[in-house]
């Protein structure tokens, strides 16, 4: 019987059809990513434009300060206004706010190299008493969507565990496949968020390092104490095991360290908060907390309880009024410290 | 071990391929009992036992009843075989909700007596195996079908592994009699198998699983929303609650097309049903059927009256309530399913609109204003079923049933297009034409189709849904709904 003759058995063609298949669903993924997904990213997700900032910023003969942290410090600083004080001062200084949502110190230090090459005057540190108690767990997207890109050295690396670790370093095969939880994002900037801007995400920010903020609706005092009632109370009797040794107090101290290795200032800058969250801090949580920012050896700056609560649209991030107020009191730091 | 793992993929084309390689039936047969107990045993551990429990109690509690010479000593093993599996289930169940239960009843009555709760881990898949073991027994109580002889195909119909976490329920006589034959995997059940897991993959990742944060995210504190809101979530639980449990079931359909141990339909477009018992013939089916089967009927079913339909109804609904979790929601959704039932019955060829209404009933605009009501009220019980307490269900009612007109300009968009949507909708079933290529598209069995068309196309099919999988999986995927029941 001729070989070209044979029939193949139709269970065998079946098996056979379905295993391309599935080889093509790959295939068209991986296209996917490549060809659309990756770049997209790469230009709207905040983690990955700040990164970019750092890599692609151009040297200036102007002093360069770089805000970071949370979104307290994104959604309340405005470079403008800044720039604009300092300029009055008969000074002048390039700001820039590159601070993430739900940044912590620990994932902070993903780009310390970064900022370190990008050689800034100035870095100031937006850090919320919080953000020093939790955020040991950094969500897996985040990691990996930065994963194969940073520089990490010894201490660093030493802070991060090992899954954490395991995903800053995936195969970039599995990183486009976990970058799939992006997809919904990009299809909403494709099409909600062109019929309704700001309705659903705030991409027109991701990409802004002067005046990165979405304008939102105040809540009421009343939404905003029954959001407060339901917040745990922070105590240092409660949560002093993550308090003592918590990694994100080392990657602070860290990151500061690393800075001013490198002849960069360093500024801590409390941030502030609604007085009707910070009423669920405990005084002694206060003072250790400050005592803790005490021997970081660098001026910090305490926000915290500086504006009342018609300076927040919700208990954390500030409006229009309160950034404005915000960004002034900022400048005055800066204008102080260009002098010295 | 989880339908949507590498594990379970190796673990199926072993099966397969052993299957295909065994020339005897009986070797056959074994090797699905130890690829089912194997199984089970990576997903449930120790708890093995239960099933071969329930396995050896109901097949010699069936073979004694077959035996035994009077009625009253038939039913004194039927009696004491429903005790010994049912307080395996309760225990598992609803040990913990009774103690509950009963230490609110005694604060009440001001005795300072409390009982301790006990940390008890719900074996999976308990509720499905013990009702198709009980199944058994009442058939052959009933003298609808003879004991089985051999206890391996006893255990194999009890174990086998596609239906074994989360049914369907299947019958004995629906299944043993398939055992007769030789095990032949076949080309067409491989290719309708393959089509309906991925079907099945599909409404349960894609869907499913990509609706549920956003139902849970209301439902955890719906306290403050909207009724917008509030409809909307519950309008995707419905949609999540149906693909999640039909994805399962289609899945396991698909796994026994392959094999060729086929189970029934559990599901029959049931958001399609024009009438709360027809969404009960439609819904879960094989859980309805035997609750009509060995709890409405023998209750006396719709042959003693009136009141007496009703109150079995209402009996019989209470328990499938029960059935689904031990918590009170479910016992209320059971009896709302029970209420629903009874006022259908009551009102059914009893009340006339007019003759002309009743004329525009009868047509397919009719039958699509049938339609939405009956989803009306059955998505009022998904809202009952998903609250987590009696507080949040209140207030999620008020919001269902009386609409506060609080709308975003984004939500005023969406309720235009919904209204559009369905203008036009009537609008083309006016047309006889539309209409009836309207009906045929969702009446048309379509993983039959589709698992019908020639290679070239099903690739097309395949390659699509697998490319949604990849794209649209969540990356943490809750487990399936009904595992918990």
């Amino acid at each position: 019987m001729k070989l070209s003759s044979r029939k193949i058995h139709p269970a065998i063609r079946i098996v056979a059809t379905a295993s391309f298949a599935i080889l093509c669903a790959f295939i068209c993924y991986f296209s996917f990513t490549a060809f659309f997904l990756n770049p997209w990213l790469e230009n709207n997700q905040r983690e990955l434009t700040v990164l970019n900032f750092y890599s692609h910023k151009n040297t200036s003969a102007v002093p360069e300060i770089f805000f970071i942290g949370t979104s307290q410090m994104k959604e309340g600083l405005d470079c403008y206004l800044i720039e604009d004080d300092v300029r009055a001062a008969n000074s002048s200084v390039l700001c820039y706010n590159l601070a993430v949502n739900a940044d912590t110190p620990l994932r902070r230090l993903t780009e310390l190299d970064a900022i370190i090459q990008a050689r800034p005057e100035i870095v100031v540190i937006g850090t919320d008493i919080r953000n020093m108690y939790s955020g040991e767990k950094i969500e897996e997207s985040r990691l990996i969507l930065v994963a194969n890109k940073i520089n990490l050295d010894a201490p660093s690396t030493e802070l991060f565990d090992a899954e954490q670790l395991g995903l800053l370093h995936v195969h970039p095969l599995e990183k486009d496949i976990a970058n799939r939880v992006y997809i919904v994002s990009y299809l909403n900037y494709l099409t909600i968020n062109k019929l309704a801007p700001n309705s659903v995400a705030d991409y027109e920010y991701r990409n802004n390092f002067k005046n990165p903020y979405k304008n939102v609706e105040n809540a009421s005092i009343e939404e905003k104490t029954a959001r407060a009632d339901s917040y745990d109370p922070v105590n240092d009797t409660v949560f002093s095991k993550n308090y003592g040794d918590s990694v994100n107090k080392l990657a602070l101290k860290h990151t500061i360290r690393e800075l001013q290795k490198n002849n960069i200032t360093v500024i801590i800058i409390e941030m502030p908060g609604d007085p009707l969250a910070m009423q669920k801090i405990s005084a002694t949580t206060k003072n250790n907390y400050f005592s803790f920012l005490n021997t970081t050896g660098v001026t910090y700056y305490n926000f915290q309880d500086r504006y009342p609560s018609t300076y927040f649209h919700d208990l954390s991030h500030m409006n229009v009024q309160g950034r404005t107020s915000f960004s002034h009191d900022i400048a005055q730091i800066i204008i102080q410290d260009v002098e010295q | 071990m989880e339908f949507f793992s590498v594990e379970f993929a190796i673990f199926f084309i072993f099966v397969i391929v052993a299957l295909i390689a065994l020339q005897k039936q009986k070797f056959q047969h074994f090797l699905l009992i130890i690829a089912s107990y194997l199984f089970y045993w990576s997903t449930s551990d120790i708890f093995l036992v239960i099933l071969l429990f329930i396995t050896l109690i109901t097949f010699y509690a069936g073979d004694a009843i077959h035996k035994a010479g009077n009625t009253g000593r038939k039913k004194a093993i039927l009696i004491g075989v429903l005790v010994a599996s049912l307080s395996f289930l309760g225990f598992f169940k609803y040990y913990n909700f009774g103690i509950d239960n009963f230490n609110t009843l005694l604060q009440l009555l001001n005795i300072d007596t409390r009982f301790s709760f006990i940390s008890i881990f719900l074996p999976i898949g308990i509720s499905f195996y013990t009702f198709s073991g009980l199944s058994y027994v009442f058939d052959i109580y009933l003298g609808k079908i003879e004991p089985e002889e051999y206890l391996y195909k006893y255990a194999l119909f009890i174990s086998y592994f596609p239906h074994l976490l989360a049914g369907p329920i299947v019958r004995a006589g629906q299944f043993l009699p398939q055992l007769k034959h030789h095990i032949v995997i076949v080309p067409a059940g491989i290719k309708l198998g393959i089509t309906l897991i991925a079907w099945g993959f599909f409404k349960k990742i894609v869907i499913a699983d990509t609706i549920a944060p956003i139902v849970s995210a209301t439902f955890a504190d719906p306290q403050g929303s909207t009724s917008f809101t509030i409809i909307v979530a519950t309008v995707l639980f419905g949609i999540q609650i149906y693909c999640d449990f039909s994805g399962y079931i289609d899945i396991a359909l698909g796994c026994a097309h392959i094999i060729g141990l086929h189970l029934p339909e559990n599901f029959n477009r049931p958001y399609f049903s024009k009438s709360p018992t027809e969404f009960w013939r439609r819904w879960n089916i094989t859980l309805s059927s035997f609750i009509k089967d060995y709890v409405y009927i023998p209750l006396g079913g719709n042959r003693k009256g009136k009141v007496r339909t009703y109150v079995n109804l209402m009996a019989s609904m209470l328990l499938c309530g029960l059935w689904h979790g031990a918590a009170w929601n479910f016992v209320l959704w059971g009896g709302y399913q029970g209420a629903l039932l009874s006022l259908h019955k009551m009102i059914h060829n009893r009340i006339s609109f007019g003759k002309r209404v009743d004329q525009v009933l009868d047509t397919h605009s009719g039958l699509f204003i049938k339609i939405l009501i009956t989803q009306y009220f059955i998505f009022f019980g998904w809202l009952i079923f998903r609250c987590q307490n009696l507080q949040d269900m209140v207030y999620c009612a008020k919001k269902y049933l009386f609409i506060d007109f609080i709308f975003s300009r984004f939500e005023i968009l969406a309720i235009i297009i919904i209204i559009l949507t369905v203008v036009l909708f009537f609008i083309l079933l006016q047309n006889q034409k539309c209409a009836s290529c309207i009906v045929r598209l969702i009446s048309t069995d379509w993983i039959t189709t589709i698992s019908g068309l020639k290679l070239s196309h099903w690739f097309v099919y395949l390659w699509v849904i697998i490319l949604l999988l990849i794209m649209f999986s969540p990356s943490s995927r809750p487990e399936f709904i009904y595992f918990q029941f």
